[in-house]
């Protein structure tokens, strides 16, 4: 059965752009427009290229179907710029047509935003691997389907789906504390100690002992700085290089995991989980899309490994 | 007949969903029929008209009108099973109607779930304090393993009395304390920005304000909560942001209360091995006079906040010797994750 909200969106959507469709088609000659709903932006985009028919055409074509939240008309042929040729009106937008030249094809781009924040949850259907089963596996798969194919069928061209977000949640909680050498941990144990310390004798012993333990780890560099640079390791730039998206997805970003699976709020300072990002594309000759997200677990610890002097 | 692509993934927790779908050739028309091995179940399929799924037998299904050809997509379901992993099937057969040729295509799916097993646990813990290392000793552990697939959230529980209680160590309710402050203003601002999820933004707010237990109606919320905070994430990148920098911004200002380091022993000590992640690991346990025993469970889920039994560990003696501070054990030194 075809969700309800799928459906009245979705009719909202063709229904405008077969109104902007039919006022343009009423004055020039039309070629199929391309409907594209951009989902993290939630935003329905309209393509429509046209040319004159040779006939008359108004001096100003009212289109009174709401104001977009862009809008851009381009020229093929010319690099003319057409700027002062859209009005925006208080209900839509006017084409002046006095300043457009008309031997050319011109593209009437359109952005509208969905109010329906529901909408693209009416429409696709997504999964993905909550974890793997072992610490050694490394992939994990994702999986976008259409729930209601036959609403994106129009008469007025295909509406299409880009840049379905997926986020998944790669564990990697394991693979720092697997990593950590026990002259490293030792050494945050002294250094926690000693910033507590308030007694002269006892801040004395402690600052050997941190210095035995630094030199037991064979680097010069403290903990603190090590700490530091651990951190940007969960910086997007930094952690991408561990993840290849692959098949139908793409990477689009990463983010310090959201779960909260302890009770203290440090997890977007030390993650458990870092969120990676993936986009699809969903359209009628693409109904379903698989991908798997594979994170190069062994670089990531040799990565930790050289910052903590492992 | 060209099957374009059959899919169905190879691993999953157990009692969750997963996905399936067929793409075949617009030109071809076919009939599917597909067969659950006996602990899956059918939970939606998507294109094809209402009332047209036909049931053959037990399990058993056939499709063979579509809302637009060339796709169908399937939604199936897993239960608990008794065995921490578990291979089950899915048979596909898709019949071309006009040349009456079958593709028979078996999909296999292994699904996992964690299993704690207590492996051992003392009669008597002897603690003793090491003033030149500022910590205590414990003559012996409790021995717990994740013998299963994925991870297990473990709570430890402790039946308070007189003697003993679980506490949050000095300083650390202080910091949280202070982080939740920030965060609720910090997240003031989000609010106006991004109006429609404030109810999620209050639900994350509380789960933070009022830690729940992995007990049933804390399972529940917790659910909830993370499930949908990942699609409002989802829906609104900018949203995720800006929620993200409220939280990371209330932290770093409050982290003088708490040491980075402190922070990251923290973070080290609430994971143990074999996939193992402890919901309270910033809990000590809190022992006033000794000897006394002490009653230890421990409450488990996993990642799809499934409900399993509660461990019952067995009575342990504990005994406090040489020591002159109070005992504040943390509670992940109690036990042995291998």
């Amino acid at each position: 059965m075809v969700n309800e909200i799928a459906q009245k969106v979705t009719e909202e959507i063709i229904k405008n752009a077969s109104k902007i469709y039919e006022t343009i088609r009423g004055s020039y000659t039309v070629y199929p427009p391309e409907m594209v709903v951009y989902c993290p932006e939630n935003l329905q985009k309209y393509s429509i290229a046209f040319e004159a028919k040779g006939g008359i055409v108004p001096k100003k074509i009212p289109f009174p179907y709401g104001v977009p939240k862009r809008i851009k008309l381009r020229p093929l042929r010319s690099l003319e710029d057409l700027s002062s040729a859209i009005t925006v009106t208080p209900n839509g937008f006017e084409l002046n047509t006095r300043c457009m030249s008309d031997i050319d094809t011109f593209v009437l781009d359109l952005e509208y935003d969905i109010k329906n924040p529901n909408y693209l949850d009416a429409l696709i259907e997504k999964h993905r691997a909550k974890e793997v089963p072992t610490e050694s596996q490394n992939e994990y798969w994702i999986h976008a389907e259409l729930k209601h194919p036959s609403v994106l069928k129009t008469k007025y061209g295909k509406l299409e789906l880009e840049d379905i977000d997926f986020s998944i949640d790669v564990g990697i909680s394991n693979d720092i504390n697997t990593v950590i050498p026990p002259s490293f941990r030792k050494e945050l144990e002294i250094g926690v100690r000693l910033l507590k310390e308030t007694n002269p004798h006892n801040i004395k012993k402690l600052t050997y002992q941190r210095i035995q333990a630094m030199r037991s780890r064979g680097k010069e560099k403290d903990v603190v700085e090590s700490l530091s640079n651990l951190q940007e390791l969960f910086f997007s730039k930094s952690f991408k290089k561990f993840i290849d998206v692959k098949d139908d997805f793409s990477f689009s970003d990463c983010y310090r995991g959201s779960n909260f699976h302890d009770s203290v709020p440090w997890n977007m300072t030390w993650p458990k989980t870092m969120k990676i990002i993936s986009r699809a594309d969903l359209n009628l000759d693409k109904c379903a899309a698989e991908g798997k997200v594979i994170y190069n677990k062994n670089d990531f610890i040799n990565e930790v490994g050289k910052i903590l002097g492992k | 007949m060209q099957i374009k692509s059959l899919y169905m993934p190879t691993t999953s927790i157990q009692n969750d969903d997963f996905p399936a779908h067929i793409l075949w050739n617009k030109a071809d028309l076919v009939e599917i029929t597909f067969t659950l091995s006996k602990n899956l179940e059918l939970k939606d399929v998507y294109n094809v008209p209402e009332g047209s799924i036909e049931l053959i037998e037990e399990s058993s299904f056939k499709l063979s009108q579509f809302e637009i050809n060339g796709y169908a997509g399937f939604v199936f379901s897993s239960k608990l099973s008794e065995t921490p992993r578990a291979i089950e099937f899915v048979l596909f057969e898709v019949k071309d109607t006009a040349t009456g040729e079958v593709e028979r295509i078996p999909k296999s799916i292994d699904l996992f779930r964690p299993d704690i097993e207590l492996i051992s646990a003392p009669e008597r813990i002897k603690i003793r304090y090491d003033s030149e290392q500022g910590k205590f000793h414990l003559s012996e552990k409790i021995n717990v393993k994740n013998c299963g697939g994925g991870t297990a959230l473990i709570e430890v529980k402790l039946q308070p009395s007189e003697d003993a209680i679980l506490s949050t160590p000095d300083g650390m309710g202080e910091f949280k304390k202070k982080v939740i402050v920030d965060l609720e203003n910090e997240m003031e601002e989000v609010k106006k920005e991004f109006v429609e999820y404030n109810a999620v933004v209050d639900d994350v707010l509380d789960l933070l304000k009022n830690p729940v237990s992995l007990d049933e109606e804390g399972r529940v919320k917790m659910n909830a909560t993370f499930s949908n905070l990942s699609n409002k994430f989802e829906e609104n990148g900018d949203f995720h942001e800006k929620f993200s920098l409220a939280f990371t911004y209330s932290y770093f200002k409050n982290l003088k209360l708490l040491t980075k380091i402190e922070s990251f022993l923290n973070y080290l000590d609430s994971i143990g091995k074999n996939k193992i992640v402890i919901h309270n690991s910033i809990e000590v346990l809190k022992v006033q006079q000794t000897p006394t025993i002490i009653h230890l469970s421990l409450q488990r889920t996993d990642l799809a906040f499934n409900e399993y039994p509660e461990i019952e560990i067995p009575p342990i003696e504990v005994e406090i010797s040489e020591c002159t501070v109070p005992v504040k054990i943390p509670i992940h030194c109690l036990f042995n994750w291998g």
